[in-house]
């Protein structure tokens, strides 16, 4: 078979299917989609907002209620972990490359940089997620010890959702964060090599 | 300037529209599913009109969007991530026609079959080659230089060439 066969067949194939488009309503169409988008995304974000503020308003609160200067330690940074959450959130959001008209090698190198960022803060959720909140309470409980049992049934009900939310992130860099950028690196190395 | 922006993405569309399709096409499992990759590239052309720049060429521009849209719906494909974007405007249609010669839709089919097979760049490469673009804007569109292209095309024509040649053994 001739190389410039292959050129004729598939040229032949644009007569199997045909895009038809009704331009009246496309535009608004497309318009709705992207306005019901933005909406979810504002939805999202503002629940995310809502969720911190409750935490540092609450820690906030209780750090002019309790007195101990272990318990107002660990209001405090209760308060300031509310606020190092939504920042870290909204900082990685907007690393999120959205510009696809740049050359591929160009895209997928940016696309694979911002899911080992995405993957590096999941590793890491001990530091930002987990460890502040968990030596806030820890402090708390210290503050406000009233007897070893009730000490030691506060620090394992934190110590058990802390444990939880460890392993789920764990489990997001095992399941979708690997696998994706292993993926991205295979189309890259296809990209550079001819075989 | 919005109704010269709207025209224009209109006017870039309606060319553009099938080759578009064709690359969802191949990036997806059913027919369904290159519909859902064909709105999501129409919608990302139109939020990306505003940052083109209007010295290089459009069709580049599309086609980069489109790669760049199929590869990564590709990458994302076992996270079984339901695709919502839904433009009613939009409709596919099969012709029955009689134009289409029996021995030509085999020989597509054939050729389609191996495309399929080819590896997500290689695809990418090879479509854009046999939709019959040259060297100099496939290395643009895929960030590559253009000898580098050339003697990847020539591998990947053997390597569909050799896999027809196998289909066509087995066919007989």
């Amino acid at each position: 078979m001739l190389e410039n066969e292959l050129e004729i067949i598939w040229k032949n194939s644009t007569k199997a299917e045909v895009v038809k488009i009704d331009k009246p309503e496309f535009l608004t169409d497309i318009d709705l989609q992207l306005k019901y988008f933005d909406k979810n995304i504002k939805k999202r974000d503002r629940r995310e907002y809502i969720a911190a503020a409750i935490v540092t308003l609450t820690f906030g609160t209780g750090f002019f209620f309790f007195t101990g200067i272990l318990s107002k330690l660990g209001l405090l940074l209760g308060a300031l972990y509310g606020i190092l959450v939504i920042i870290v959130l909204q900082n990685a959001k907007k690393q999120k490359p959205d510009n696809y008209s740049l050359p591929i090698k160009e895209y997928l190198v940016q696309h694979r940089k911002y899911l080992v960022k995405e993957r590096n803060l999941l590793k890491n959720v001990i530091y930002w997620y987990i460890l502040p909140p968990f030596i806030g309470s820890v402090l708390f409980c210290i503050g406000q010890y009233t007897g070893v049992i009730q000490f030691i049934i506060s620090i394992t009900i934190v110590s058990g959702i802390n444990v939880y939310i460890y392993f789920l992130n764990k489990a997001a860099v095992r399941k979708v964060f690997d696998p994706l950028i292993k993926k991205i690196d295979k189309t890259i190395e296809d990209l550079e090599t001819i075989e | 300037m919005e109704k010269d922006l709207e025209t224009f993405f209109l006017t870039t569309i309606e060319v553009n529209k099938d080759r578009i399709f064709r690359f969802c096409r191949y990036y997806s499992t059913d027919a369904e599913d290159a519909k859902d990759l064909f709105q999501e590239v129409l919608l990302n052309l139109w939020k990306s009109l505003p940052s083109f720049k209007y010295q290089s060429n459009i069709d580049t521009w599309v086609y980069r969007i489109t790669i760049n849209i199929c590869l990564r719906a590709k990458q994302y494909s076992d996270m079984k991530q339901k695709r919502f974007v839904k433009l009613e405007s939009i409709h596919i249609e099969k012709i029955e026609d009689s134009n289409f010669p029996d021995e030509n839709e085999k020989l597509f089919s054939k050729l389609s079959e191996c495309i399929k097979m080819l590896e997500g760049v290689d695809k990418s490469i090879i479509l854009l080659h046999l939709e019959g673009l040259p060297y100099k804007e496939i290395a643009q569109i895929s960030g590559l230089t253009e000898n580098y292209i050339a003697v990847k095309i020539k591998r990947i024509k053997n390597k569909l060439l050799t896999g027809l040649k196998s289909l066509n053994n087995v066919g007989k």
